[in-house]
């Protein structure tokens, strides 16, 4: 173990402190201004793995199957977040759709998958480089993915529109709002030093 | 004496430019966070000067700009929504312009006033920045839900150019680099434990 990783540093006020061995659940904080310096979560490793592995199936629910339905006199539609990003780009919407594309599919995709690896190797002890390039990739793209802007934005659109019509929730909205919830809490509530911490375990 | 890498929160010692831990730089770009800001400024007032969305509704057409839509669901009696949609489009972006000048230009001239204060409204646009693409998924989500001969909802180039405003400021607080200004006023130094 490095010198180093004896000292954490407020993330708040800049102040260095020398770390403690906490207990499961206990919350370390900066003596100088109050912030959370680290906190250590029980069974972090097998709850990334099960939410992960929960995320990758929820994920392909929520692309595969119509979101939302609608039925205004007469015409019928149903949202599908693939067949959306294809309407897009094939009537022109091309940077909006590849936008769409990565930030909702493709970076989501990528960053459940990375997550899900790592926790699997750690679970199994695996030592390979392989584990710090996953925690980059997760460390990145945590700040490209909005499933969360999306469903509000599903949420949003149906205040807008259910005046007009019959509105119908798919399985898809279920499956979108349970990765909305897994997400938060893998990527915004759990602090990305933790998974990092994972590492010299 | 010590740096915090923002990215996996590992301490490295202050000469060094990438992070031990992830090999991730160590240091922003507020060069590079200026021009994007200014990038991002650019393409605001096209954002919100040509239509976001357009309805087509059998013989009738209307287009909406971003402040259109919030005065028709607040006129409709959607206040939450209304509010929300405020918010996100029109304040936040507003609000992330104008703390992001302000903060490069601490940051260059080296204004150790209201540190405390600079440090919070940091993490204000690093937390809510991106949720200015709220108004941008709105109009994917209905142009993918409606789209028949009769009844049609399609994107317009408002929405390009918002999308590509948000872009540029996420990328300008990405590239921004806060800490420096706390090197300046010495609170690096404060080693209390």
């Amino acid at each position: 173990m490095n010198d180093l990783d004896k000292i954490i540093i407020c993330n708040r006020c800049q102040t260095p402190h020398i770390k403690k061995n906490i207990t499961n659940d206990e919350i370390a904080i900066c003596n100088i201004c109050g912030n959370v310096l680290y906190k250590k979560y029980n069974n972090l490793l097998l709850k990334l793995f099960s939410f992960s592995l929960s995320a990758f199936i929820f994920f392909f629910i929520a692309n595969l199957f119509p979101v939302i339905g609608i039925d205004i006199a007469g015409y019928n539609g149903e949202l599908r977040i693939i067949e959306t990003i294809f309407f897009l780009f094939n009537n022109g919407y091309v940077f909006l759709s590849f936008f769409t594309l990565m930030t909702i599919v493709i970076f989501p995709l990528m960053l459940i998958s990375a997550t899900f690896m790592f926790s699997l190797l750690r679970i199994f002890k695996i030592k390979s480089k392989f584990s710090k390039e996953l925690l980059v990739l997760i460390t990145i793209l945590r700040e490209f993915v909005y499933i969360d802007i999306f469903f509000v934005a599903i949420l949003v659109s149906l205040v807008k529109i259910f005046e007009y019509g019959y509105i119908l929730l798919g399985v898809g909205f279920v499956s979108l709002a349970i990765l909305f919830v897994l997400m938060i809490y893998m990527y915004r509530y759990i602090n990305i030093s933790a998974y990092w911490e994972l590492l010299d375990v | 004496m010590y740096k915090r890498c923002h990215h996996c929160g590992a301490t490295n010692l202050n000469n060094v430019k990438k992070c031990r831990r992830c090999g991730l730089s160590l240091e922003g770009n507020n060069n590079l966070a200026l021009a994007f800001a200014i990038s991002g400024l650019i393409f605001y007032i096209p954002a919100n000067l040509f239509p976001i969305l357009q309805t087509n509704k059998f013989f009738k057409s209307t287009t909406n700009t971003i402040i259109d839509g919030i005065f028709v669901l607040w006129q409709k009696g959607d206040y939450p929504i209304a509010i929300i949609v405020f918010l996100a489009s029109v304040l936040i972006p507003v609000l992330k312009f104008i703390i992001i000048f302000y903060l490069i230009y601490s940051v260059k001239k080296r204004n150790c006033r209201f540190l405390r204060l600079k440090e919070k409204l940091y993490k204000f646009i690093e937390l809510t920045g991106h949720w200015s693409l709220l108004d941008v998924f709105v109009v994917v989500v209905l142009s993918g839900l409606i789209h028949s001969q009769s009844i049609s909802v399609i994107p317009r180039e408002g929405a390009l150019y918002f999308l590509i405003m948000v872009i540029f400021t996420v990328f300008s607080v990405i590239s921004l680099d806060i800490t420096e200004l706390g090197e300046y006023c010495g609170r690096y130094s404060r080693s209390k434990n």
